[in-house]
């Protein structure tokens, strides 16, 4: 269609862009309500619970309980035993020892029962006595019971025509190295971090979240490199519809490459313009099991040493893994401490400016006559020189975080002590605002998440410039806008600054901790099928 | 355009600034021009009156659940008076927003920006109540939500640190210039809670319109109470004769405090409340009369309206040369005879629904 | 969307740089004034000082090297009028002059006595710069020579000096804190008349050297005024006393000990040291520390149209030195130092009321409780009670409690040779 000029002046509507929001769902706190899904699974009693004879039949019922074909590392390896007898293998992959698998149990069922006389009365008991050779066998009858066993690294051999199975130990984690996290420090919390193999990442999150409700779901992404993605949730927990629109979006993304978790998440996000980040990366699995638990979605990429959560509001972002395990005492203090240190981080300089330039009747005499002598003899504008400190300030940041190895921690105290230093000495800038800087810069590394601590450095620059134009009208203006753009955005669907705004119901821990007795529900905004988390 | 929803206490806090944010200005040194001493409970009065003529709304929100006062309007005197009361509405809200607006800018221009010109004081204020308003209704609340714990808490923290320089004395003598004068002037004023008609133009925002009336009464006495405590704090701190000259006597309260020598000059966190609270309901009020309009003409997008409801708002904001003129003419005319605009309609709307609809009403609910 | 979105940004930031930060100033491009004095003119109407600090205090003494500029700057001139002479001066000093930091106007006793204040600088509390906050003095000389001397003789800063002097008035009561705001509002008030701080040059010459020796009459400390207290050394200034207005006029001026009863009577004594005789050894003195817990309970009664107040002063005390070293500790004995003390400040408080009486102003703060009895303003403002001080009737009664003996319970006789003493 060709534009004229007068097309300015004609008004059309404009066609409405879909808009994902998450809407309430019925609350299932107590599994009352047998129409949702896969609900009803946990408590099947009276003959239900046993296994069955037919092996057709416990087959279906395992393929239901797992969720597979859905549930992607859990394996079911059909066989048959003594030559025509059926039977079935299920374990999890990525916690059993595929070797001893391989060649010592699936060689000594397969071939050693050849000849073996099956109608022999027991034959689990035949079995477990002269042809598995392996450490620990026990015998159960009960499905939860092996089901719980098998996401603990056991291997279930169900056997055609026994209402037995055979469990058999076989547990092996990931030996690789895993190392220490890098960016997600913390004292009391544990010591190992996600590595660059996917399989290796879901047994660890198995591990430590051993129930048969966690799903693990594998996709292909890149259109070109074709790696492999995991969708990992908790059913049962999970709002359906987050899910429905994770793997719609997911599939939607039609580049050519994807490497890491990184380039995904730029994708799939809900708003590309806010600056917040829409997702959680972390690199912790103790801290992906604790997102699992609130009813939130994994994103693991091949490849990529941490993972993504989502949805996420900002106090998911503000909180550490650690903050849960500390008692309340220490977690409302930490918490205060590092609010704070948001607080400083995006507005002290801004303040620091509106007061300096606009506002000096708001200074006591006193601290005025020290900051009009510092500035005394200073070549600069304030706002110069507090844009060239903060830029300096960046630099040094940067620079020490991509020199190698132990240069880089000399690199941070060389510039920020000798070239804070010398420029006061030389008269470039004054020493109160080398403090204000280097405050508001440390208080910017107290923010545990590394997006959102870039997110608020770059406010930082936005608060300067507002408090430049206009000093405090200025930075309330700023505020005004820039709150009000963060309570719009959303993450999945689920606003940014819940619960606070909209305010919801929620457990004690957003600022203040309050004792772990009263954590009593999931995050509201997530709509989780279970709000409570215990009864 | 999909509106958004907002919640019961976001409502009340759109509302409760809305009303508020005029007691930062002028008007407190006018009621104490008008009643004296008498102030503080004067307002109460208002409020009162205010919460009598809410309760119309309440009742029509009540018959006709689901919809807002404009609907509620169509429903009782017809589409064509019913635009005509929209369009009373709209330009009621739109002179409200603009002289409050314009007396924000020159107290501005006199305390905290001397030199800058007023049109770049408007310009940005009004470049950020555009973009909030282009977010909907949903950011506006939430924003008004996220922000008014802190401002309450730093208000009544002035309050506190004020008390200081409160002397018991000032409030005699006790009825100011009589007790009929203090009731006339309350009922007049009550124009000054005129704003709980955003209720009623915000009511599809809600969850649930049947809430409108809870939610009406607490902001009237939130709001009430609120711009009472506000009065009584300066005409405890400046004797009557000395609060009618100030430009803005809760300006120069804040610039009092004074505890030692290092803990003075605590306007700073003043200010935010001052800018933040006429901010939020500023923003409340301009885009009730954009709702009011666009209800009035059909318009389903806001969007384009906005803008060029906020090209207006300039124009009319700055388009009065001198404050002197504000203050001698407009401001106490609105003030005082705004309640034919803000009112008006609601009592036709509700005679006309009470005598002849009401009938027809519980008569079809029977069947 | 993504060039839209630059365009706009560019157009913001290209309209908001070019047109904004109108009021962007740098703190060292103001000269901040400290204390504006005024006195009548000779060249002009008005002789206007202004003292500017360089503030230089707080910032780092080494480096930028060569002479040390002096910190304080006294500015004099003559104009018609205040802003006027801001304007004219700020031509000369190369920076603002900027009020936002001033702590004290200084008024010459001659301006006060003609009653110019309102004309000259009164005015002036228009202008948003000049907080209300700021000390109102009066000066017992002028008030150039005044603001010459008002600096720190003693190292430490300006601000903590001028702020710091202010807050003496609470500790010792010998002059009232006087902001421009109550002296503003007091002007303009029918409740009260306006009282403001009298402060002095003292030239040290009051204090007479030992050779002088009996020739000097002796006055009582207490009943001088400010620039007449015996003493050397330290800060040449010092604020003794308080000047009372009628209006805007001066019309007489209150010593150290009258002060402190005019501020008891107000309620806004907070403490102080009264030293009186000894009730039974009459030569020698007691010092006692008095408090005043609460404000003075007042009641108005009208008898044809004329008030009757009664006040009830309330105070309690802390011994802090016997000469005599007799046991008021004792329950029997507490009595007389009590009764003592409050037939002091009854008789002095009574002399006070009368002076308000004969001057026919009521700097005592009486109007504050005669308000009371009326309804509505009118009916007040018809009353006119800031003319009515002289048909006042006072009745006083002041109540003293010694809570505290201090660090002794008790007082042992000194032994000499030639016995115990008494």
């Amino acid at each position: 269609m060709q534009k004229k000029p007068w097309d300015i002046f004609i008004y059309k509507e404009k066609p409405q862009k879909e808009k994902f929001e998450l809407l309430e769902i019925k609350e299932d706190d107590n599994n009352e309500h047998s129409d949702i899904e896969h609900s009803n699974i946990e408590h099947r009693s009276g003959k239900e619970a046993y296994i069955y004879s037919d092996i057709k039949a416990n087959l279906k019922r395992i393929k239901e309980d797992f969720r597979i074909p859905q549930n992607a590392d859990i394996i079911v390896r059909e066989l048959k035993i003594c030559g025509h007898i059926d039977a079935f293998l299920v374990f999890i992959d990525g916690l059993i020892d595929k070797k001893i698998l391989n060649e010592t149990l699936l060689n000594s069922l397969m071939s050693g029962t050849r000849g073996m006389d099956y109608e022999e009365a027991d034959l689990i008991d035949a079995l477990a006595d002269n042809i598995i050779n392996i450490g620990i066998v026990k015998k159960h009858n009960l499905f939860d019971k092996i089901e719980n066993m098998i996401t603990n690294g056991f291997c279930a051999l169900f056997i055609d025509g026994y209402n037995k199975c055979l469990l058999l130990e076989l547990v092996e984690y990931a030996k690789r190295s895993i190392e220490k996290p890098e960016n997600e420090k913390t004292i009391r919390g544990s010591k190992e971090s996600f590595i660059e193999d996917l399989p290796t990442n879901v047994s660890m999150l198995r591990r430590l979240f051993r129930n048969k409700n966690l799903i693990v779901e594998y996709m292909k992404i890149g259109a070109e490199n074709n790696i492999g993605c995991a969708i990992i949730y908790v059913n049962g927990i999970i709002n359906p519809e987050i899910l429905k629109e994770l793997k719609k979006r997911i599939n939607k993304v039609k580049s050519e490459s994807i490497i890491g978790s990184g380039m995904l998440e730029q994708r799939i996000e809900d708003n590309k313009w806010m600056i917040f980040p829409q997702m959680l990366n972390t690199e912790r699995p103790d801290r992906a099991v604790s997102l699992l638990m609130e009813g939130k979605a994994l994103i693991m990429v091949e490849g990529s040493p941490s993972v993504n959560a989502v949805p996420i509001t900002f106090f998911n972002l503000y909180h550490t893994s650690e903050d849960n395990s500390l008692r309340w005492y220490y977690g409302s203090f930490i918490s205060l401490i590092r609010l704070l240190g948001v607080f400083l981080a995006v507005f002290l300089p801004g303040f620091y400016i509106a007061l300096v330039l606009y506002s000096q009747e708001m200074i006591s005499s006193e601290l005025l006559a020290s900051i009009a002598g510092a500035r005394e003899g200073v070549p600069f504008p304030t706002i110069v020189e507090l844009t060239l400190m903060e830029v300096a300030f960046e630099l040094i940041r940067e620079a020490s975080s991509r020199v190698p190895g132990t240069i880089g921690e000399t690199l941070g105290i060389v510039g920020a002590l000798i070239l804070g230093q010398a420029a006061v000495q030389a008269g470039l800038v004054s020493p109160i605002l080398i403090i204000i800087v280097a405050a508001s810069g440390i208080a910017s590394f107290v923010i545990p998440d590394y997006s959102l601590s870039s997110a608020v450095r770059i406010t930082r620059f936005f608060f300067i410039l507002m408090g430049y134009l206009a000093g405090f009208y200025g930075i309330s203006i700023g505020m005004f806008v820039f709150f009000a753009l963060m309570s719009i955005m959303k993450s999945f669907g689920v606003p940014f600054l819940a619960p606070i705004a909209p305010k919801l119901r929620t457990s004690p821990d957003i600022i203040l901790v309050k004792p772990i007795d009263t954590m009593k529900y999931r995050p509201d905004e997530l709509n989780a099928v279970k709000k409570r988390k215990k009864k | 355009m999909d509106e958004g929803k907002i919640g019961n206490i976001e409502m009340i806090c759109l509302v409760v600034n809305a009303i508020v944010c005029k007691a930062f200005f002028t008007s407190i040194a006018a009621v104490v021009q008008k009643v004296g001493t008498a102030g503080w409970y004067m307002t109460i009065i208002s409020a009162a009156v205010a919460m009598g003529i809410f309760s119309l709304i309440h009742m029509m929100t009540k018959a006709y659940a689901g919809k807002n006062i404009l609907e509620i309007y169509d429903e009782t005197v017809g589409k064509k008076a019913g635009r005509l009361f929209a369009l009373i509405f709209c330009l009621i809200l739109f002179l409200s927003a603009s002289i409050t607006l314009r007396e924000f800018t020159d107290a501005t221009n006199v305390y905290l920006l001397h030199e800058t010109p007023p049109g770049f004081i408007v310009g940005m204020f009004i470049i950020a109540m555009t973009v909030v308003c282009l977010l909907g209704i949903e950011g506006l609340g939430r924003v008004a939500k996220l922000f008014s714990y802190i401002l309450l808490f730093n208000f009544l923290i002035v309050m506190i640190l004020s008390y200081q320089r409160f002397e018991a004395h000032r409030l005699y003598p006790l009825l100011g210039y009589g007790l009929g004068n203090t009731i006339k002037n309350g009922i007049m004023r009550s124009s000054a809670y005129g704003e709980i008609i955003l209720i009623g133009v915000f009511a599809k925002a809600l969850n649930d319109t049947k809430d409108a009336g809870k939610i009406g009464y607490k902001s009237l006495i939130f709001g009430g109470l609120t711009i009472a405590i506000i009065l009584f704090s300066v005409i405890a701190s400046f004797p009557y004769f000395i609060a009618v000259e100030l430009a803005d006597p809760l300006y120069i309260m804040v610039s009092l405090v004074q505890y030692g020598r290092f803990f003075q000059r605590v306007e700073v966190v003043f200010i935010f409340t001052w800018n933040l609270s006429t901010l939020i309901g500023l923003t409340s009020i301009f885009y009730g009369s954009i709702n009011c309009y666009c209800h009035a003409f059909n318009i389903k997008d806001k969007k384009p309206i906005i803008i060029s409801f906020a090209i207006t708002i300039y124009i009319a904001t700055l388009i009065i040369p001198s404050i002197s003129i504000i203050l001698d003419y407009v401001v106490p005319n609105l003030r005082d005879y705004g309640w034919i605009g803000f009112y008006f309609p609601i009592f036709i709307a509700w005679i006309m629904w009470f005598f002849f609809k009401r009938g027809k009403q519980t008569y079809d609910e029977k069947n | 969307m993504m060039r839209r979105i630059s365009i706009v940004f560019i157009l913001f930031a290209v309209v908001f740089l070019s047109t904004s930060c109108f009021d962007a100033h740098e703190v060292d491009n103001y000269a901040y004034v400290t204390t504006i004095g005024i006195d009548k003119g000779v060249a002009d109407k008005w002789r206007f000082s202004f003292q500017i600090t360089n503030m230089r205090t707080g910032g780092p003494k080494e480096g930028s090297g060569g002479k040390e500029a002096p910190e304080y700057v006294t500015i004099t001139i003559d104009a018609p009028s205040f802003f006027h002479a801001v304007n004219v001066l700020d031509t000369s000093i190369a920076r603002t002059l900027n009020f936002r930091h001033t702590k004290y106007i200084v008024i010459s006793r001659d301006i006060a006595e003609d009653g110019k204040f309102t004309e000259s600088l009164g005015p002036a509390i228009r202008y948003r710069e000049i907080r209300r906050t700021t000390g109102v003095l009066v000066s017992t000389c002028t008030a150039e020579s005044l603001i010459q001397e008002f600096n720190p003789k003693i190292g430490i800063s300006m601000a903590r000096l001028q702020e710091g002097l202010m807050e003496q008035s609470k500790e010792t009561g010998f002059f009232p804190e006087m902001r421009l705001k109550d002296y503003y509002s007091d002007l303009k008030s029918n409740y009260r008349q306006p009282v403001a701080i009298l402060a002095g040059v003292n030239n040290f010459n009051h204090l007479p050297s030992q050779q002088e020796g009996n020739n000097i009459s002796k006055k009582e400390l207490g009943k001088r005024i400010a620039g007449e207290i015996p003493r050397k050394g330290g800060n040449t200034i010092e604020f003794f006393g308080t000047a009372v207005f009628d209006g805007d006029r001066m019309v007489s001026e209150l010593n150290g000990y009258e002060t402190r009863i005019m501020l008891i009577l107000r309620g806004d004594y907070n403490k102080g040291v009264f030293t009186i005789k000894d009730p039974l050894k009459p030569e020698l003195y007691v010092s006692v520390h008095l408090r005043q817990r609460t404000r003075p309970k007042v009641k108005v009664e009208f008898e044809d149209g004329k008030p009757t107040i009664y006040i009830k002063l309330m105070l309690h005390g802390e011994i802090l030195a016997i000469q005599s070293r007799i046991d008021y500790e004792e329950t029997g004995k507490i009595g007389y130092l009590e009764t003592a003390i409050e037939e002091t400040i009854e008789k002095e408080a009574e002399a006070l009321i009368d002076k308000a009486k004969e001057l026919n102003v009521d700097f005592l703060n009486f109007g504050a409780h005669v308000v009371k009895n009326f309804l509505t303003i009118q009916e007040w403002e018809k009353y006119n009670w800031i003319g009515r001080m002289e048909t006042v009737k006072a009745i006083v009664d002041v109540d003293v409690k010694m809570r505290k003996t201090g660090t002794m319970i008790k007082s042992a006789p000194i032994r000499t040779a030639e016995g115990e003493e008494e």
